[in-house]
């Protein structure tokens, strides 16, 4: 039994056995990220080859340290020694990569919150069961002279229950950080205000860009597909700019489900679609689209990463060393 | 601006195929000289691509580091710059051929793939945004520069069916492995700011680690037996191809987060 169990051991603990699981990692991203990009990754089988591979590299690593007080005795050269412990730092903080993973794959959370100004999102809750929410003060968009996008900006105020804790303005690259939560700008979008009229009655809607809505008492519905800033047929269904020079709904029309024609309607235009039944899309409301997460493995993997850098340079800091004249140039060390 | 630009980059690619071939006639006939103009004209060359450069930095008001077009001009550019410095060091000239084939081969591509892009730059979205850009695109850029210097080298080794560099391709391979995981370091923490993960399975970034584990396998093995010599080389020259996937087939096949044109 013992004699089994060190043959494990061995197999598990060898530099052979890491070498193969990191060739089949590379197989299986290169496979995986061609045939399944999407769900590749949260299959069994390649976080079971994580695991192995995270297995082999601790072990690996514990034989290193080990081994290290012989290994740098053995040394003189403080190159060499200097590549001894650049191996240790670099699996080492490999090994905290993974860690760090893995938490965040078993306790982290991540989601998207849309919220249009003047709206209030629940982002989560305390220790104490308290609510702490999101609310957006303003969505802006800045732009370049040339009217491309510089910025993204979403001005929000945090709360705990009703008290205010934080404001602040979230954009790309500077999310707002709370007690291990981190709120990212994502994207952002337009929600169309609707009126709808059927059979006399009158319905208003805040509605999203593909969303079908019926018009009551009638086998009509309209969709409103999508807000162009600047229209231009010329552009079909592209904006000409980012800025609303000639804002338009481009919507359509069906009769029992069937498509009977596409338009694309200035605000406050109320448009007749069949005698008793009209819509009229009456203004835009901009939201914020954000990231809200939650990964406890931060911190190790943010520890794994700059001990990876620093022990890959140590670990090849033999690259500037002076090589032996030889000519069959073998490297001596280790 | 763009017309310089234009002209200092063809310029640069001609000179480079230009020194590609005196080195190649240089290592049929032996003769020094071919070797000194080989160099004169590689020198010429990387003058030229770094005036292309420095036009590029004047008229974007920024590095030459944020999208597909200046990577490619600053990789070429460094690469070269890594094989002068390399022959300064060893005297050893058997591998200018294939390194300024290549070098002329990805000026080419920036004719080919993106002929109006010499003048033309647009500003920075916001995601580029950051202070981590200049960090992780150079590192990336050396790491590149040195897979190409080392594959030049192991390319050569293969081909006369000796080993006496190989010291040379491990240093070039070792150096790149080492600027590629900061550049992936780099590029994580970046992320982690601007997307929201340190990883997304991104094309890039998948190809990226294909690319680093290519290489990790490599600095494993490159001294074992049945691997040493002529396997290591042919795992530095398979390494360099993916390398040119990881920018070329990722850019203009593959879309992703990393998609800047």
């Amino acid at each position: 039994m013992g004699h089994v169990f060190n043959n494990m051991f061995k197999i598990s603990s060898s530099m052979k056995t890491g070498v193969a699981l990191l060739a089949l990692l590379a197989v299986f991203s290169a496979v995986g990220s061609s045939i399944l990009p999407d769900r590749f990754y949260h299959l069994l089988l390649f976080n079971a080859l994580l695991i192995m591979l995270f297995i082999n590299l601790g072990l690996c690593t514990f034989n290193r340290c080990l081994k290290l007080r012989k290994l740098l005795a053995k040394q003189t050269d403080i190159i060499k020694q200097l590549r001894q412990w650049g191996l240790l730092i670099l699996h080492s903080g490999l090994i905290f990569i993974l860690i760090g993973g893995m938490i965040n794959g078993w306790a982290g959370h991540s989601g998207t919150v849309k919220l249009a100004e003047g709206e209030r999102a629940l982002i989560t809750r305390d220790k104490e069961g308290e609510k702490v929410t999101l609310f957006l003060e303003a969505f802006e968009i800045e732009l370049y002279e040339n009217n491309m996008p510089s910025q993204y900006l979403s001005r929000v105020s945090l709360y705990k229950g009703d008290r205010l804790e934080q404001q602040a303005t979230i954009s790309v690259n500077h999310p707002l950080q709370y007690e291990g939560i981190k709120i990212y700008q994502q994207s952002y979008g337009s929600m169309v205000d609707v009126t709808i009229e059927g059979q006399g009655q009158v319905d208003t809607f805040t509605a999203q860009e593909g969303q079908l809505l019926d018009i009551p008492g009638s086998s009509w519905q309209v969709k409103v597909f999508k807000y162009i800033p600047d229209f231009d047929p010329a552009y079909g269904m592209e904006s000409k700019s980012i800025q609303p020079n000639n804002p338009r709904i481009i919507y359509s029309v069906y009769q029992d489900k069937v498509l009977m024609g596409v338009g694309a309607a200035p605000f406050g235009e109320r448009i007749e679609i069949d005698s008793a039944a009209y819509v009229e899309f009456n203004g835009l409301k901009s939201y914020s689209v954000l990231k809200v997460k939650e990964d406890p493995g931060l911190p190790y993997a943010g520890a794994g990463g700059i001990l990876f850098m620093l022990g890959a340079a140590l670990a090849e800091i033999n690259i500037f060393a002076k090589p032996r004249k030889s000519t069959d140039s073998k490297m001596a060390e280790e | 601006m763009a017309v310089l630009i234009k002209i200092s980059i063809g310029l640069a690619m001609f000179v480079y195929l230009i020194s590609g071939i005196l080195y190649a006639v240089g290592l049929k006939t032996r003769h020094n000289q071919l070797f000194q103009a080989a160099k004169l004209a590689a020198i010429t060359g990387v003058l030229a691509n770094l005036t292309a450069l420095v036009a590029r930095t004047i008229i974007s008001g920024r590095l030459p580091l944020t999208d597909g077009y200046e990577f490619l001009i600053s990789f070429t550019f460094i690469s070269v710059l890594l094989y002068l410095l390399y022959e300064k060091m060893s005297q050893s000239k058997t591998s200018g051929a294939v390194l300024m084939f290549i070098a002329a081969l990805l000026l080419a591509s920036v004719f080919i793939l993106m002929p109006h892009q010499h003048g033309a730059y647009s500003p920075l979205m916001p995601a580029l945004k950051s202070p981590w850009l200049t960090s992780h695109v150079l590192t990336a850029v050396i790491a590149y520069s040195a897979f190409t210097l080392g594959a030049a080298l192991a390319a050569v080794q293969l081909v006369k069916k000796e080993n006496n560099e190989d010291i040379n391709v491990y240093r070039a391979a070792g150096g790149g492995f080492v600027m590629l995981s900061i550049s992936i370091v780099l590029g994580g923490i970046w992320a982690e700011q601007a997307w929201g993960t340190y990883w997304s399975w991104d094309p890039k970034e998948t190809w990226a680690l294909v690319t680093w584990i290519i290489y990790a396998i490599y600095l494993h093995v490159y001294r074992s037996k049945g691997w040493k010599g002529s396997n290591a080389n042919l795992m530095v020259v398979a390494g360099f191809i993916l390398v040119l996937f990881t920018f070329f087939g990722v850019n203009y096949l593959l879309s992703g987060l990393h998609s800047y044109g």
